[in-house]
């Protein structure tokens, strides 16, 4: 999910942006500091919304600048376990399809897909069911349940696992007429009880 | 706390930062002139003229500190 954290930290005024405006050039500091960071508490770091700083700053022995106390806020999006989101499909290959669920794509094994024989067509980038004859396709919107999470450390990106092997999820248009599907089938029990119990 | 006149450490210790601020490419706060060659004698004159934003705070052993205003220390004397 999407939240806006507020922090507070401490942060270096270079000495030849003095003259400048302290939010601005703080903001600057702050952004390069965050901006586009993958931390285990935070999440994905997408951008720096808000930044207070204090207008009174540290002179440390040693290093030219003034380090100022700062209170910020960040939208970071934190990939939860077990989290219903929905995205594109960006990239079909043989085994699953790539969705961007926000500012990372996550991996919809074939497996996870739906209950079914899947095939691969290399040709138009295809994923289809032998029985079903669901297909999905690159720029398909699909509803997905987050089922693995592993947030990259140093040097090597994270992976987020999703499924759609579950009722009501998957393509939007499958869900649609899964629904429709269910209701008429309670509609038809209603009925049907009403009917039975009418005669007596 | 402490006297009210700037001190010889306090002293270097602005010049010697604000000289530093300088070398590494701050704004200078007087009037650039030929006469000042180096970082240092431009803090120096800088500190002279009482234009410098600095508050100095002075801290005893047990943790209580007082904060006093660069002006204020250079209007006692």
């Amino acid at each position: 999910m999407f939240k806006l954290v507020t922090l507070q930290d401490t942060i270096r005024i270079p000495p030849e942006t003095f003259g400048n405006p302290l939010e601005k050039v703080g903001h600057e500091q702050v952004k390069a500091k965050y901006e586009g960071v993958v931390d285990e508490e935070l999440g994905y770091v997408i951008a720096v919304t808000s930044v207070d700083v204090s207008p009174i700053g540290k002179i440390i022995p040693g290093d030219g600048a003034t380090y100022h106390k700062v209170t910020f806020s960040l939208l970071t999006f934190y990939p939860v376990l077990q989290e219903i989101v929905e995205g594109d499909v960006v990239e079909i290959a043989d085994f699953g399809a790539f969705v961007r669920i926000g500012p990372v794509d996550a991996l919809l094994h074939v497996s996870q897909l739906m209950d079914d024989y899947m095939s691969y067509d290399e040709k138009q980038g295809v994923l289809l069911g032998k029985e079903t004859k669901r297909k999905l396709m690159s720029g398909d919107q699909v509803r997905v349940r987050i089922t693995a999470v592993s947030l990259g450390r140093a040097g090597s990106s994270g992976k987020i696992g999703v499924t759609a092997r579950q009722p009501f999820l998957g393509k939007l248009e499958w869900i649609k007429l899964e629904t429709s599907q269910t209701k008429e089938a309670a509609e038809k029990k209603a009925s049907e009880s009403k009917s039975e119990k009418e005669p007596q | 706390m402490g006297p009210p006149k700037l001190t010889r450490f306090e002293k270097a210790r602005i010049v010697g930062a604000r000289a530093l601020q300088i070398s590494m490419g701050a704004p200078i706060l007087i009037e650039a002139s030929e006469k000042y060659s180096s970082p240092i004698e431009i803090a120096l004159k800088e500190l002279e003229v009482g234009i410098l934003p600095i508050t100095i705070r002075r801290t005893l052993p047990d943790g209580t500190f007082q904060d006093i205003p660069l002006k204020w220390l250079l209007s006692q004397n």
